[in-house]
């Protein structure tokens, strides 16, 4: 993987420093004894910058939450980082001690975890809740939080008695904004949002991603959005990186990666795709299943389902590899992809 | 499947109505506390609140909308999965609100219906042949050889093959598109004529989605199966369907042919929809429909146009006045039909 292995100054892009910066990520989920762990995050590399939207994309399965979950440190209690770096501005937070990722969680990096919709105390109101995240990371002084907790809903939409009501009284959307609000209470560097818009009806998911893009602007985080909807997140992101088998096989532009694909999973992926306005004649399949992360094969994880395949493929898995600007491939034959 | 015209079991006939629904309500009692029930007077769900439409053999039909729409009611209700509060189904001639319960039972037997959620639908402790098994048992359909054979032709006619590998399988064993063929193979055991399916592809990843959908067009071309999709996949229900009605705080309020209901939605709120949906091209920015996303309560339904507070183009009488469903011209396979003052009027003889 030398190719990838720039330093993050070079692909630094947005408005701003390198706040992340990761290198050869590998996690795994310990099994029950006399059975193998689960790899279920192998070898990742990824920068994100201030200001910067890197999306990250895959199918169920492919370790995008594991990965997310990875760098804000709250695996659950199975899940290890064996292997590699998570430089967050400066500091190596991959084997911090639990103590001080307390410190990291929230203020620094935050995350709007799936299902966020249920994730709220039911007998508590939005405003306490919000309030007792800004209390215990000590951000702002008490007699100022009301005033926080007003501006947050503000910014994410919401009309100011939402303080004083309980999480069942609010709908979906809002309750999916109330988690945004929280997440960015605490003032994060980096926000991390874990499918924000899977449980939402297609009118509010347009509403909650435009959301989170003016919230950026206006509060200058680096945001890392993962998601299988693939047509929303390429148009939030300034950078895609899609996983399979717990590995970034390309990671590109998003424009750059809609316009050329250079990993067959890729393409076959935007072919997937259904665009309602411009439906195709056929919508393409990938034929095959996704591999046994416990055992993997030691070749591309893809070429049991690739039509590109040969023996090569099956030996070594490919290294992620520049095949244009900002844009990197695993795949051997990136030229042949999307030629047939 | 071979697309074959010879293999088709049957030829579609064109324009023939298989199912009617009139006027069906749907209202449920929103059940309180009972002290609360002291105090205040009952809520009425409207979940759906009068519907009418008509289905031709061997079409597929698609019912789109927005959570809490009603349509998943309305799919339940035609079935009479649930009980209507009003109105009538009639299927193949007959008016199933008049069958006792036992010829409802074994009207079921051509009228199946599949649910959305693979993982919550299927006894995880059961085979795959077992639960296949189990439609024959409840209909007391066929010796140990023939069910069998139908178990066998169902897993076929849904591409798990080869069968053999599949029979003993438990539900934990098998993908999440596999899971779903399950699903669908089901009902086909009982060989029946009308298919209700929820949400069919909404659990599955974009790869494997497209599989269900053609999976579903295979099975309208081979058994001559009609089918009534419940979905908020736009895209698939375009894709997929031959008419699509949009749903609306338990109205249609938009029917017609699906391509020319998709490219040209006439009704405000089919509007905002199609329009929300992200097309894949990072280029084109984001859309907002710019109707706000908060629905009404079914319980509450505002006065005139229900999609009144919502709409960008109301006028002062759509809060007043309810909308007449009517066709509105158009140059398409199949008529089309919205529920809006605002929508340019037609004459009709």
């Amino acid at each position: 993987m030398t190719a990838s292995r720039t330093t993050a100054a070079e692909r630094d892009r947005g408005s701003g420093e390198t706040l992340l910066s990761v290198r050869g990520l590998s996690t795994h989920y310990r099994a029950d004894e006399g059975e193998d762990d689960v790899r279920a995050v192998a070898d990742v590399d990824l920068d994100v910058a201030r200001g910067e939207t890197y999306g990250l994309v895959g199918e169920s399965g492919c370790g995008k939450t594991t990965l997310g979950l990875s760098l804000i440190r709250a695996l659950p209690p199975q899940g290890e980082i064996v292997n590699g770096s998570i430089e967050f501005r400066g500091r190596d937070i991959a084997h911090l001690p639990k103590r001080e990722v307390k410190d990291v969680q929230w203020a620094e990096i935050s995350m709007i975890y799936q299902g966020a919709l249920n994730a709220f105390n039911p007998v508590k109101t939005i405003g306490n809740q919000i309030k007792e995240a800004l209390r215990i990371h000590d951000v702002v002084p008490k007699e100022e939080r009301d005033e926080r907790v007003a501006t947050l809903l503000e910014q994410v939409n919401l009309q100011p008695d939402v303080a004083e009501q309980y999480p069942h009284e609010l709908s979906g959307g809002m309750k999916q904004r109330a988690a945004i609000a929280m997440a960015v209470s605490c003032d994060p560097d980096l926000l991390i949002a874990d499918e924000p818009t899977t449980a939402l009806d297609v009118i509010v998911q347009a509403e909650v991603l435009k959301m989170l893009k003016r919230l950026q602007e206006e509060l200058d985080f680096g945001m890392i959005v993962i998601s299988h909807n693939l047509a929303a997140i390429m148009k939030l992101s300034d950078r895609i990186g899609v996983m399979y088998g717990g590995r970034i096989v390309e990671t590109a532009p998003s424009v750059t990666l809609y316009d050329d694909p250079s990993h067959p999973y890729t393409e076959k992926l935007l072919r997937s795709l259904i665009d309602p306005r411009r439906p195709p004649e056929r919508v393409e399949t990938i034929p095959g299943n996704p591999p046994d992360l416990r055992n993997p094969p030691s070749g591309c994880l893809f070429a049991d389902r690739c039509e590109l395949a040969t023996d090569e493929c099956r030996q070594t898995h490919p290294p992620l590899e520049p095949v244009g600007e900002d844009h990197y491939s695993a795949c051997y034959y990136p030229e042949e992809v999307g030629r047939e | 499947m071979s697309s074959d015209a010879a293999d088709a079991v049957e030829p579609v006939e064109d324009g023939e109505t298989v199912l009617e629904v009139a006027d069906l309500e749907k209202h449920f009692v929103k059940s309180a506390g009972w002290i609360e029930s002291l105090f205040t007077d009952e809520e009425r769900v409207r979940a759906v609140d009068g519907v009418s439409l008509s289905i031709e053999r061997g079409e597929i039909f698609s019912v789109v909308g927005e959570s809490g729409c009603g349509k998943t009611t309305l799919g339940k209700t035609l079935l009479r999965v649930v009980e209507p509060t009003a109105g009538r189904v009639t299927f193949d001639g007959q008016d199933l609100g008049a069958l006792s319960r036992s010829e409802m039972q074994a009207m079921r037997r051509r009228m199946q219906i599949v649910y959305q959620d693979p993982f919550e639908s299927l006894n995880p402790k059961r085979t795959v042949y077992s639960l296949l098994e189990q439609p024959l048992d409840i209909h007391g359909i066929g010796s140990a050889a023939e069910r069998r054979e139908r178990i066998e032709g169902a897993l076929r006619d849904v591409n798990l093959l080869p069968v053999e590998d599949f029979l003993d399988r438990y539900p934990e064993e098998l993908s999440g598109g596999q899971l779903q063929r399950v699903l669908f193979a089901r009902p086909l055991v009982l060989d029946p004529d009308f298919i209700v399916a929820d949400e069919p592809s909404s659990m599955l990843d974009a790869s494997v989605r497209a599989r269900v959908l053609d999976l579903i067009e295979e099975l309208r071309r081979e058994r001559g199966i009609t089918f009534f999709i419940i979905t908020h996949d736009i895209g698939a229900a375009r894709y997929l369907s031959d008419r699509i009605g949009v749903m609306y705080l338990g109205r249609i309020v938009e029917l017609g042919d699906a391509d020319a209901v998709v490219d040209d939605p006439k009704h405000p709120y089919s509007r905002a929809l199609v329009e929300s949906i992200p097309s894949p091209d990072p280029r084109e920015p984001l859309e907002t429909s710019g109707i706000g996303s908060e629905v009404p309560e079914p319980v509450d339904v505002p006065s005139g146009c229900r999609f009144h507070p919502r709409c960008p183009v109301a006028e002062p009488h759509c809060s007043s006045a309810e909308p007449n469903w009517r066709s509105v011209p158009a140059e398409e396979p199949s008529e089309r039909w919205v529920e809006c003052h605002e929508v340019e009027p037609v004459d009709r003889p």
